[in-house]
């Protein structure tokens, strides 16, 4: 391997044409389809390399594994009192190797809303549209064996009951899931391979053709340098420094593209730990770096029902109801059913009516009765008004994502409908949870409006050559609906405009 | 329920600290009045949680150590005594309320609370423990596992049980 000095760096041959930083929906696609065509590509994961023999359903292990720690915003700072845990996935695969699979494209509305936020546009530079990303999302609903999963567990069946009584049917999902599937859970990794992640449809094919993987690899910087003349120097990505967890060893390699795929919380801190403001001046773009930070603020709705459903055993969220999804209809998707796979998940994300974290003995006696339990998911469309930032006294990572007056009507009303629908199917108590997020969006957006955007409407930063960023943290506003379908689809997306306008050699 | 000592030695906790855990414990799993009806002290939880914190990174290590300092301060200044000396459930609930109602201090407690709940309502069973499991106790059988041995060996708790046998 190459070990090179920054000053060196323009006249060395590169160690690969591509460095991937993260493995999951952002980095897998485009890792394989610049593979497949023949590219030299790096995938550097700061997870671990764990595959479907390892995916036992021991939680405890699993969750060390393949599990980022919980990350919790810092609203108090802004004087408000609720917080949202940010959950992601820590492993080869990202959080599409421990997600529930739902595969859903962002409906029309979204992609106005998108141009509204940052002017993103296609090639022609007229507004960016569903069908400039319809191809892609074909392409990766076919290599991902996308289909309707109608095989609804009992707390589903029961759900839907009640919700019809009230006129609002749910509607079976599109999942990343083919027929393999026995229903034997998707948080702890999938053990038959029925759950087509990143892992399996993207990374192990880019391997076999020829990408070379660095796991257990957390990348520190991306490495810059000047180009051209004296008075037009741009900067230019021309590699990454990164540690390897076990050996503790620092390395350096380099390439002619970087494509930071890190996900939405840590895209935007790794920029900043890279000096890339310090690189390219404060520019309006690079102020722009880990603002607009936007979550699809989660909450569940238990109910406890007369018989019991055991309803772990299942693939979770199953069917959706969405008349409320439209910002303007309500601006709240539900999905179910969901009962965390385990009587730990579920233990620790209940509330009591005052919203404290539940313990003690009512606690306990609930926990008692988890088998008769089914759960519904609030996602609400919040704003992108949240931030990600270094704590600049301490440099520790923060995260603001404030619940607005008008999120909290949302989740009230969406609660309320929840309360309402169980009750209908014959629920004999309902409960209550945190906030949480598994959507984080927003914090490195795309578009032409570099006041408002990071990188322009092909992923490429608006100030530094060679670099790119792919991820959930590129989507301009809220999707209304399970984001990973469409970060694949841009990330296929970025790989088809490297191929054709940027790797040509 | 009869108290039942696991070991006599921690990894990581000192005394001090090892009551401290087991009076949280008592209070987020409470023990039930049977021996099918398990709380957290009676599964050995602690044992869990120490060697938990014993292969933290030593900031995080430091982390729980000034947590545990924080909620002995809390309860000096309401109830003249350290957490672990709290002599009722009303007490310790009320103490871990404050530090749940102070903002800054409100990520501690849903650690705390968490290493608790890791220890008692997961799969993990400690070396030492034979009575009824928290799993059992709730009739969760789990997702058809029980052919399968379990490793545990992320623990030193269990690295250590495997050395003795």
């Amino acid at each position: 391997m190459a070990r090179v000095g920054e000053e060196e760096i323009e006249e060395m041959p590169h160690d690969f044409d591509v460095i991937v930083v993260g493995s999951g929906a952002g980095g897998g696609p485009v890792a394989w389809c610049l593979a497949q065509a023949g590219k030299k590509v790096a995938i550097i994961e700061a997870g671990g390399f764990y595959t479907t023999n390892d995916f036992n359903r021991f939680e405890l292990l699993q969750l060390r594994r393949l599990w980022e720690k919980i990350r919790w915003t810092s609203n108090f700072e802004l004087g408000l009192q609720k917080e949202i845990a940010l959950g992601m996935g820590r492993c080869v695969g990202g959080s599409t190797t421990i997600f529930t699979a739902v595969a859903h494209r962002a409906p029309d509305h979204n992609f106005l809303e998108w141009y509204k936020a940052t002017k993103i546009s296609n090639e022609s530079g007229e507004p960016f549209s569903p069908k400039d990303l319809e191809p892609y999302y074909e392409q990766v609903e076919r290599d991902t064996s996308v289909r309707r999963y109608t095989e609804w567990d009992e707390g589903l069946k029961k759900i839907d009951a009640g919700f019809k009584k009230i006129g609002h049917p749910f509607a079976p999902v599109n999942a990343f899931i083919d027929m393999r599937c026995d229903q034997s859970g998707c948080l702890f990794g999938c053990p038959t391979e029925a759950k087509r992640g990143t892992l399996v449809s993207y990374i192990i094919p880019a391997i076999l053709q020829g990408a070379e993987i660095f796991y257990n690899s957390t990348v520190t910087r991306i490495l810059f340098s000047k180009e051209g003349e004296n008075d037009k120097k741009r900067p230019r990505a021309f590699g990454v420094e990164f540690v390897n967890g076990e050996t503790m060893e620092t390395k350096r390699l380099t390439s002619k593209v970087v494509i930071v795929a890190a996900g939405a919380l840590k895209t935007p801190i790794l920029l900043m730990k890279s000096g890339i403001k310090e690189l390219a001046g404060e520019t309006k773009s690079i102020d722009q770096i880990g603002r607009n930070f936007g979550a699809n603020t989660a909450t569940l709705v238990f109910g406890r029902f007369q018989e019991p459903l055991n309803n772990w055993i299942l693939h979770p969220l199953s069917g959706q109801m969405e008349d409320f999804s439209q910002k303007e209809r309500g601006g709240f998707l539900l999905e179910a059913s969901e009962v965390m796979e385990g009587p730990l998940g579920f233990s620790e994300v209940l509330v009591d009516d005052d919203g404290v974290p539940m313990w003690g003995r009512r606690h306990k006696e609930i926990l008692k009765k988890y088998k008769y339990y089914a759960g519904i998911f609030i996602n609400i469309h919040d704003s992108n008004d949240g931030r990600v930032f270094l704590d600049p006294e301490t440099g520790r990572e923060k995260y603001y994502k404030p619940i607005t007056k008008e999120d909290e009507s949302r989740f009230e009303a969406a609660r309320s409908l929840c309360r309402e629908g169980l009750i209908a199917a014959g629920a004999q108590e309902t409960l209550n949870t945190i906030y949480l997020s598994h959507h984080v969006q927003g914090s490195c957006r795309m578009g032409e409006d570099r006041s408002r955007s990071v990188v322009d409407s092909q992923c490429k930063s608006h100030d530094i050559e060679g670099l790119y960023v792919c991820d959930g943290s590129v989507i301009p506003s809220i999707v209304d609906a399970n984001p990973s379908l469409t970060i694949m689809a841009l990330s296929r997306r970025l790989g088809d405009h490297l191929l054709k306008n940027v790797l040509l050699d | 329920m009869k108290e039942k000592r696991f070991h006599l030695f921690f990894f990581f906790l000192s005394q001090d600290e090892a009551k401290f855990f087991e009076t949280l414990c008592e209070l987020i799993v409470p023990s039930g009045e049977t021996t099918s009806d398990p709380g957290a002290r009676e599964v050995g939880t602690v044992n869990y949680i120490d060697s938990t914190l014993a292969d933290f990174p030593p900031e995080v290590q430091g982390y729980f150590i000034e947590t545990i300092k924080l909620v002995d301060e809390i309860s000096k200044r309401r109830f003249g005594k350290i957490f672990s000396d709290l002599p009722d459930f009303e007490s310790k609930d009320a103490v871990l309320r404050e530090l749940y109602a102070e903002p800054k201090t409100r990520e501690r407690l849903f650690d705390l609370r968490s290493l608790v709940l890791e220890g008692f309502y997961s799969d993990y069973t400690d070396p030492w423990y034979d009575g009824t499991t928290p799993w059992k106790a709730l009739g969760f059988e789990g997702k058809g596992i029980s052919g399968l041995k379990k490793d545990w060996s992320f623990l030193r708790i269990w690295r250590e049980w495997e050395k003795k046998k």
